[in-house]
């Protein structure tokens, strides 16, 4: 009985507390309706992220729609710049012409497209002679060292007419073997002193000096050794009168007195420079692909 | 048939929690409705402090929605969250304002008791009141929950961090306390 009594009395009394714990219902009225604003703010939060996304397209649209008119008007002075100014077939604004060209004539009134028609036609053709002034032909390269190979040849034949009129001129030359012989022409000094000093002339001594000066030691050093070797004035042959500095290789040199012809012949290699020396006169001729030969007219 | 009731209304606290999310209002209202007595009278039982009580549950709800975000429906016990909630709000309140509310706590029983209009009803609930708080803290926070707001073992287990049956064994040394204080109040 007590048991029971004390578990009635129990059960009582936790109703009891809880009811004196019971809120007030002003307070949780209140609460409550703060409570639901807050989950009511939630609500509208799934659509934030929407609205962002709004706000970021039309931002996004703003910026285009003000890019796209920096742009036109830019475009549209750049075409008005490059027609107005009419450039040139290689500037980077030549496309931007030709559509500028073709808003002229989009918008040309009748009476005045067959002048616009005209005027471009002009710019079409000048425009092609600019471009085939400046094309470059492929083999001016060759046509360069042909032109030049012309000039040398000219440059040859009048030095060498020059000279072998001034060559005739030497009358203490007649002596001279008139046979074709290959000898340089300092050879010729050498012939001619064959003859002994007391033969010497005047002129033909200045003309030893300047064989000498141009040559050097070189000149006594081979005349001598010509000489030991028992050369032979008549056949001797182009033996070297050549020092490093100086390649002295004619070709067959035919003193004639007379009449002299020269003939330029092509691809006689052993000629690479000839010095001609008469009365003071230094001429220097440097070919590698002519040679020269004087033959008895 | 008990743990089917239990999955069931595991399953709901789930939905709610989803729909909380969501901004449901019908959702927040069933929450409310739910939570706000336990947690109001769990709140008073510690503090014997109708305003502080009420403050603090509300500042629980604030907090429910404004972390609702962080909560995982689909690993979390919602009803366990909630007092977890509360429990850390309360400690918060302890640590700022810890003098005031023991100075309070005897005017704050009488007035309690107050609420329940029977003179030997509110000298009953005085009485039990005063010999609850001669118990240790943890024997005090075991009768706010398990007897005044009927918080379950599970959700008593996540809140507290201690097993289910090491509860059950504290509850029940709990009850043969208060069973005597109810008995001789």
């Amino acid at each position: 009985m007590k048991i029971v009594v004390d578990t009635i009395k129990e059960v009582q009394s936790r109703r009891l507390l809880k009811r004196s714990f019971a809120p007030r219902e002003e307070f949780m009225n209140n609460t409550r309706e703060l409570f639901l604003a807050e989950v009511a703010k939630r609500r509208v939060a799934p659509y934030a992220p929407q609205l962002a996304w709004y706000m970021f397209g039309m931002r996004t649209l703003r910026y285009s729609i003000a890019f796209a008119v920096i742009a036109l008007v830019g475009t549209s002075g750049l075409v008005a710049y490059a027609d107005g100014t009419n450039v040139a077939v290689d500037s980077p604004l030549y496309s931007l012409k030709r559509v500028g060209e073709q808003v002229r004539l989009t918008v040309a009134p009748a009476a005045k497209e067959v002048e616009v028609y005209r005027e471009l036609a002009e710019r079409r053709a000048n425009e092609f002679i600019q471009i085939e002034t400046k094309k470059k032909p492929d083999n001016s390269d060759t046509l360069d060292a042909l032109r030049k190979l012309e000039d040398t040849e000219k440059e040859l034949r009048s030095a060498f007419r020059k000279n072998i009129e001034a060559l005739n001129d030497y009358s203490d030359l007649r002596n001279t073997v008139p046979a074709t012989v290959d000898f340089g022409l300092c050879q010729a000094a050498q012939l001619v002193d064959r003859r002994g000093d007391n033969g010497k002339s005047d002129q033909y001594k200045r003309f030893e000096d300047q064989c000498e000066r141009l040559m050097g030691d070189n000149f006594n050093d081979n005349r001598d050794r010509s000489m030991r070797a028992g050369g032979d004035s008549r056949t001797t042959s182009p033996v070297d009168l050549i020092d490093d500095r100086l390649e002295l290789r004619a070709g067959a040199i035919l003193f004639v007195r007379t009449t002299v012809r020269i003939v330029i012949e092509e691809g006689v290699e052993q000629t690479t420079m000839m010095r001609f020396v008469k009365k003071g006169i230094d001429l220097c001729i440097k070919t590698h692909t002519y040679g020269v030969r004087f033959v008895d007219g | 048939m008990k743990n089917d009731t239990m999955n069931q209304a595991s399953e709901q606290f789930k939905t709610m929690a989803a729909r909380l999310k969501r901004g449901d209002i019908g959702a927040g209202e069933e929450a409310f409705t739910y939570f706000s007595p336990l947690l109001y009278r769990f709140f008073l039982a510690r503090l014997t402090h109708r305003t502080i009580a009420e403050d603090l549950t509300q500042d629980v709800f604030f907090k429910i929605i404004a972390k609702i975000d962080t909560f995982d429906e689909e690993k979390g016990n919602f009803p366990g969250w909630i007092w977890q909630i509360a429990r850390n709000t309360l400690i918060d309140h302890y640590r700022d304002k810890k003098e005031i509310a023991f100075a309070d706590a005897g005017e704050g029983i009488e007035e309690i008791a107050s609420a329940v209009d029977d003179v030997d009803q509110r000298m009953r609930v005085q009485n039990i009141m005063l010999a609850v708080h001669q118990l240790s803290e943890e024997e005090q926070e075991l009768f706010s929950l398990r007897y005044v707001s009927d918080v379950s073992y599970k959700d008593m287990s996540g809140m507290l961090g201690r097993s289910e049956s090491a509860l059950r064994v504290a509850v029940h040394r709990l009850n043969i306390k208060v069973k005597d204080i109810i008995i001789e109040s």
